[in-house]
């Protein structure tokens, strides 16, 4: 019986639960899986004038000048003289900080092109550098680029709020009206926060 | 003998309690494979976007999130403090190209060549006429 007894006891140890590391794992699984993913947002950085632009995949640099509303409300753009003059519309963030920030050059002027004419050969993850008062280098990655007739401009995507750091390029492009004296479309470069350099002047 | 009658009541007795353990073994497995598929079909979990599912960054944000943050910003005051009405205005027209330049100076010349023509057959025909 003592030989039976041991038979039984070793054929039930066999099958007797082994420890489930799964099953005790599962309801950490579960939790992580089920966190809400979090949604990450960049905090910008304090209001300073933008004093410079660099775009390194169109080779363009300019400096920076304000520019505010036109009396028929439109936009200022920079002298059509200067074509290779970049402006800033003061009345949006500055470049870091939060919010939608508006750089507008021209395509052409002056019978020579201009300081964005190559505005519309960017490509999501190039990068666009803003160097500001306060000696601090705000970076950028461009999103995407469009072109966008003018009677359909996109106001509410270029100047509507944002939940982090923006920026958005602003020239001309597509074919010439000679009637309107003008530009059919807009080329609009639409770039998202990416971090801080420092001013190595 | 004895050995014989203890050999053959242990075999009973294996024979008798080998269903019964294997019964329990299965019993145990049985679980396991629900709870390895039970993280992927979790109600709570995410929901996965209708286009390319698995391709998503796993850091996207519901939509319902993105709805609740749209009017979030939507209700906040404007960043942009004056909004400009009308398209940009940034451009000053087509370059000027070699070739037009070209195109109005050979024109210009033209033009010159046939004035001269005509003034030297005028002069012709006076000269003629006396």
């Amino acid at each position: 019986m003592a030989a039976v007894s041991l038979l039984l006891a070793a054929l039930t140890a066999c099958s007797s639960p082994t420890p489930s590391p799964t099953s005790d794992s599962t309801p950490r699984e579960v939790t992580s899986t089920s966190s809400a993913p979090e949604q990450t947002t960049v905090a910008g950085l304090p209001a300073s004038r933008p004093l410079w632009i660099d775009v390194p995949a169109i080779a363009t640099h300019s400096s920076l000048v304000p520019l505010g509303l036109n009396d028929d409300r439109t936009v200022e753009v920079p002298p059509v003289e200067q074509p290779m003059q970049a402006g800033w519309y003061e009345h949006s963030p500055t470049p870091g900080q939060t919010g939608p920030s508006v750089v507008l050059g021209h395509v052409n002027g002056g019978g020579q092109d201009g300081i964005f004419a190559r505005l519309h050969e960017l490509k999501p993850g190039d990068e666009i550098r803003v160097g500001r008062e306060d000696g601090q280098v705000a970076r950028f990655v461009v999103d995407r680029t469009e072109q966008i007739p003018k009677k359909e401009f996109p106001a509410d995507a270029v100047y509507g709020n944002t939940a982090e750091p923006e920026l958005r390029l602003i020239t001309c492009g597509g074919s010439f009206d000679d009637d309107a004296d003008s530009y059919r479309d807009n080329i609009i470069a639409f770039a998202t926060f990416a971090g801080v350099d420092q001013d190595r002047g | 003998m004895k050995l014989g009658r203890a050999l053959a009541a242990g075999a009973v007795l294996w024979a008798v309690a080998l269903p019964l353990t294997t019964g329990t073994a299965l019993a145990d497995e049985t679980p396991s494979a629900p709870v390895a598929t039970t993280p992927a079909e979790d109600p709570t979990a995410a929901p996965k976007p209708p286009a390319p599912g698995d391709a998503e960054p796993p850091e996207a944000v519901p939509a319902e999130d993105e709805k609740a943050r749209d009017e979030k910003l939507e209700g906040a005051s404007p960043q942009v403090r004056e909004r400009p009405d009308g398209a940009p205005e940034t451009g000053g027209g087509p370059v000027d190209s070699g070739t037009d330049l070209a195109v109005a100076g050979g024109a210009a010349g033209a033009a010159v060549v046939a004035a001269g023509g005509i003034v030297l057959a005028l002069r012709r025909r006076r000269a003629g006429s006396h």
